[in-house]
């Protein structure tokens, strides 16, 4: 759905992307994570048509944004990250005229905005001056107008950005009904939290560069060397446990409370099966052996602390 | 393209109208426009008493060209004035609303996003135009106005209009604070009403011996985009007579007549238009340049505001922020 190849964006002196790589398959939610400054806004201003690359390619539902826009913009609802309201208007009102700008012909207008207030639970607000609404029920609104077109794409910036957390719950509920519906969703935040448990798929990217994307279970196999295992054993085979496992290259980090022993393990499922298998073998009692999958943020952190170190 | 279906031309005006803003403002423009009318109307009677102490149909006719000339003068003034501050704001408000990619991501066109700016406050303009017609038609009660020269007249008040709102829609495109944009707009506005005859003394004094005019056979370049005397250029014949002295086209009427290459009179004076129609010319009537010059600030105005709103764009521009930071 989306595809950028080496995309090169520069402001001034400052390297915004330096050769960035994206896919986004059709019918993913694609969490786009990174630090502020990472390039995240600058190419999704990018793949929305509205700002032009200065290398690469980047193909949008099969077309070129800085060729065919208006291609682009027929399949692709943006949301940026802030609110863009006019003065004077209602819910009903706004969405209304983004349909009318849209193309939406006049005759279908009132039951798709109808209907896009009832998605975003929204309808008891029609008549509602939009600068009344709270800040969760304008990011709804927002993506409302994103969807007013029915795009097959949506690029949503930092959608949850200074949201509480009960407005948090209900954008992730309805990112999720979205992705329900069809929709190929691409997703930033700088808060990584935000993306955990809504994305399919997901991209790191930092410094304008992608350091890492693809499914998310991959993608967390692929950096699992980190993952934290919880261990529960008899009181009197801790000591033990700790000489065998103490001796592995892939445990560090190892330490003691009481019953627990818990270690960092370098290694993958196999690894993890493997050091069980030595420890019932030789007669310590495992009570709980918990594998703990990496977050999202120890994600982020390692593959930028990869970078760093190799600076 | 249809124009009355454009959709930012139909927000604009929904917006500008609601709210109690616009029917205050434009009562207080028919109230003013009345009251400057109501002085001119009294200027106009004293005038016609004093100089010339005539009968009353021909008194009649005078105070009719009297008001309509002065009345031109005024709508020409509020056009200046007005025209800028409404459509200076159009874009880079929507920047400042936040709402310009909004529109830029739509079907919506570059040129469409324009033009609905325009309409709009064109749309605006015409409502007051049409709110003081009674007021501006009452010269026609007087006699002394062909309808002709009404039309004449009304059509270089609008032609400035779309004109200073073009450059106001440029200058908006190009703008990085609502208050950078209102500068710019009334900058252009005023350099063409008002520098433009600073710079016509200066033409005098750099290329002419002592102050004869026009200096030394040259054409006076400076008045040529000059509203007012576009405005009278179009309303009076190419002598610059309308056939009446002591009326407020004559400080103009002199211009353009010395311009022709004749001596004036002196202000007060007036060849009369059998005379005036005797006389060959010497050069085209300055509204022609200014009809062309106007006409091409128009395009190269709206051109440019295009530009600035066609995405993608190479690099999208901050905003100043109002405290500077």
């Amino acid at each position: 759905m989306i595809e950028l190849q080496a995309v090169e964006k520069r402001y001034g002196n400052v390297m915004a992307l330096k050769g960035l790589d994206l896919t986004v398959p059709e019918g993913s939610v694609f969490g786009l994570i990174g630090p502020n400054g990472a390039g995240k806004t600058t190419a999704m201003l990018i793949l929305s048509s509205l700002l032009a690359r200065d290398g690469g390619v980047v193909s949008v539902a099969g077309a070129d944004p800085e060729k065919e826009p208006n291609v682009v913009r027929q399949h692709l609802g943006y949301m940026p990250d802030f609110f863009g309201f006019y003065d004077s208007l209602n819910a009903y009102e706004y969405l209304e005229f983004f349909a009318a700008v849209h193309g939406v012909p006049a005759a279908k207008r009132r039951a798709v905005v109808l209907d896009l207030l009832a998605l975003v639970d929204l309808s008891h607000k029609a008549d509602a001056d939009v600068n009344t609404l709270s800040r969760g029920m304008k990011q709804r609104l927002s993506l409302a107008r994103a969807l007013v077109h029915d795009p097959q794409l949506l690029v949503l910036d930092e959608p949850a950005s200074g949201l509480d957390p009960r407005a948090r719950v209900q954008l992730r509920e309805l990112i999720a009904e979205l992705h329900r519906l069809g929709k190929t969703i691409l997703i930033s935040s700088h808060i990584l939290a935000e993306l955990e448990g809504i994305c399919t798929h997901m991209g790191v990217i930092d410094e304008g560069v992608v350091k890492a994307q693809g499914e998310m279970e991959a993608i967390r196999g692929a950096f699992t060397g980190a993952r934290r295992v919880r261990v529960r054993l008899a009181d009197e085979d801790v000591d033990h446990a700790l000489d065998l496992l103490g001796a592995r290259p892939e445990v560090s980090e190892a330490s003691i409370e009481r019953q627990r022993l818990d270690f960092v393990l370098a290694g993958d499922d196999d690894t993890s099966a493997g050091l069980l298998a030595e420890l019932v073998q030789a007669g310590i009692t495992v009570y709980e052996w918990r594998v703990e999958a990496a977050g999202l943020e120890e994600l982020f952190l390692q593959l930028t602390q990869e970078e760093e170190a190799a600076q | 393209m249809n124009l009355s279906l454009n959709p930012v031309l139909a927000r604009e005006v929904r917006e500008r109208f609601r709210g109690r803003r616009a029917p205050i403002f434009v009562t207080l423009w028919v109230l003013g426009v009345g009251l400057i009318g109501y002085l001119v109307y009294i200027i106009a009677q004293y005038t016609a008493r004093d100089a010339f102490g005539l009968g009353q149909a021909v008194a009649g006719g005078y105070m009719g060209r009297f008001i309509y000339e002065g009345m031109l003068f005024l709508l020409m003034t509020g056009v200046v004035m007005i025209v800028p501050g409404l459509t200076s704001l159009s874009i880079v408000g929507e920047r400042e609303r936040q709402t310009f990619h909004l529109l830029q991501v739509t079907q919506l066109s570059p040129l469409q996003i324009v033009l609905g700016k325009l309409w709009s406050s064109m749309s605006y303009f015409v409502l007051l135009l049409v709110a003081v017609a009674p007021v501006v038609a009452v010269p026609l009660l007087f006699g002394g106005v062909r309808i002709t020269d009404l039309l004449a007249g009304l059509g270089m008040v609008i032609l400035t209009a779309l004109m200073l709102g073009s450059v106001g829609i440029w200058a908006s495109s190009r703008a990085r604070s609502s208050r950078g944009a209102v500068a710019s707009a009334y900058t252009w506005s005023f350099v063409l009403a008002f520098i433009t005859l600073a710079a016509m003394a200066g033409e005098l004094l750099i290329f002419s011996d002592g102050l004869a005019f026009p200096p030394n056979g040259r054409e006076i370049v400076s008045i040529l985009p000059n509203p007012y005397v576009g405005m009278v250029s179009a309303v009076v014949d190419p002598l610059g007579s309308d056939g009446l002295s002591g009326t407020p086209f004559d400080i103009v009427e002199v211009l353009l007549l010395q311009r022709q290459g004749f001596e004036a009179f002196g202000f007060g004076m007036d060849l009369g238009p059998d005379m005036a129609r005797a006389l060959p010319l010497r050069r085209p009537p300055v509204w022609m340049f200014t009809v062309g010059i106007y006409v091409l600030i128009i395009f190269v105005a709206l051109v440019g505001a295009t530009r600035r709103v066609t995405a993608p764009a190479s690099r999208i521009r901050p905003l100043r922020r109002a405290n500077g930071s």
